[in-house]
């Protein structure tokens, strides 16, 4: 058994909406020192067999768009 | 051989669907209104071979939240295409038939790298991702229309500003780096844009979504793949448009979209 955690963010030059429209909440609330919020997704994977070297080709064929997002592996 | 199909064979349309689609009636019905015979197919049939794509005359991506847009939006139903498909769809584009997605069927469009295809290799080269503002934009848009080759734009004037209804999350344009967008601008390929009534690129809310180059719709080098943010066939007729009361009778401004693409196949193919 094979357990993966990828996380899936936006790249830091997109813009990322759902971030800012938390971080203007965060400081209405009165966090006056959060100065930024970045969102993403986390997937955590299991694997009947395999190898950590799949979960390359998760983000590569369904998890990340290349040109918003990045894809990181748990190690 | 005289090229084009006889008036007395049908157009062929495949509106493809999966689960969570939510357009596929209304693309049905404008094709259906604008004289050819559509059918609704699902992904499976294609996968399982009991549908081939190369049947169809013209292929349709509809609207909607193909696999609940879990992932990103049209991420699963592209992945899908693309681990099975891929070769048909490329044969498709590459001899030049009609291939057009509204909304998710362009958010598809996009992950699957038909368009823009500046590099000619079909790799991802954009992105439809989240609007600026963070809101679901709901609402008519003025979009200015620059034809270039587009087929489906054959019915349209150059310049035209026209009224279609947007329905989006997830329709930020943006694309991997500066050199594709400017592959972009240089082949013609923006061929409809957000605008202010006078035809004039604005800002929010004009732009509903923050798009690179007020970017809306976008067809292919060669003309005959056509991704686009708003709902042309949610107006086919101008019973659907927002402000019908207020204007005189008149074809809808979605039916051009199809009009064109039906006499484009009539005389290419």
């Amino acid at each position: 058994m094979v357990e993966l955690r990828i996380t899936v963010t936006f790249k830091k030059t997109v813009e990322d909406s759902e971030g800012s429209s938390v971080l203007k909440a965060l400081r209405l609330l009165g966090y006056e020192n959060v100065t930024d919020v970045r969102t993403g997704k986390v997937y955590f994977i299991t694997l009947s067999k395999g190898n950590r070297k799949t979960a390359k080709d998760f983000c590569e064929k369904l998890l990340a768009n290349p040109v918003i997002n990045e894809c990181v592996v748990d190690e | 051989m005289e090229e084009g199909i006889p008036m007395n064979r049908q157009i062929k349309v495949a509106v493809l669907t999966m689960e969570g689609t939510n357009n596929e009636v209304e693309a049905y019905l404008s094709f259906k209104h604008s004289g050819t015979s559509p059918e609704i197919v699902h992904l499976k049939k294609l996968e399982n071979k009991s549908k081939r794509l190369e049947d169809y005359d013209i292929l349709f991506f509809p609207g909607g939240f193909s696999g609940g847009d879990y992932v990103r939006a049209g991420a699963i139903m592209a992945a899908r295409l693309r681990s099975t498909l891929l070769k048909d769809l490329e044969k498709l584009v590459e001899i030049g038939k009609p291939v057009m997605g509204s909304c998710n069927g362009f958010q598809v469009l996009v992950e699957l790298g038909l368009i823009p295809n500046v590099g000619g290799e079909y790799g991802i080269e954009a992105a439809l991702a989240p609007n600026i503002s963070n809101r679901f934009e709901a609402r008519t848009v003025y979009l200015k229309i620059n034809k270039g080759n587009c087929l489906f734009l054959r019915d349209f004037s150059d310049g035209e500003v026209v009224k279609l209804p947007i329905a989006h999350s997830e329709g930020r344009f943006v694309t991997r780096d500066s050199d594709i967008l400017k592959g972009i601008i240089s082949n013609g390929m923006n061929v409809i844009s957000y605008s202010d009534e006078m035809g004039r690129l604005q800002g929010y809310p004009w732009n509903p979504n923050g798009s690179e180059q007020n970017i809306a719709g976008l067809c292919n080098k060669e003309g005959n793949v056509l991704g686009i943010m708003p709902h042309p066939e949610r107006v086919f007729y101008y019973v659907t448009e927002s402000d019908w009361t207020r204007t005189e009778k008149r074809e809808g401004m979605g039916s051009r979209f199809f009009s064109s693409a039906v006499s484009f196949v009539r005389e290419k193919f």
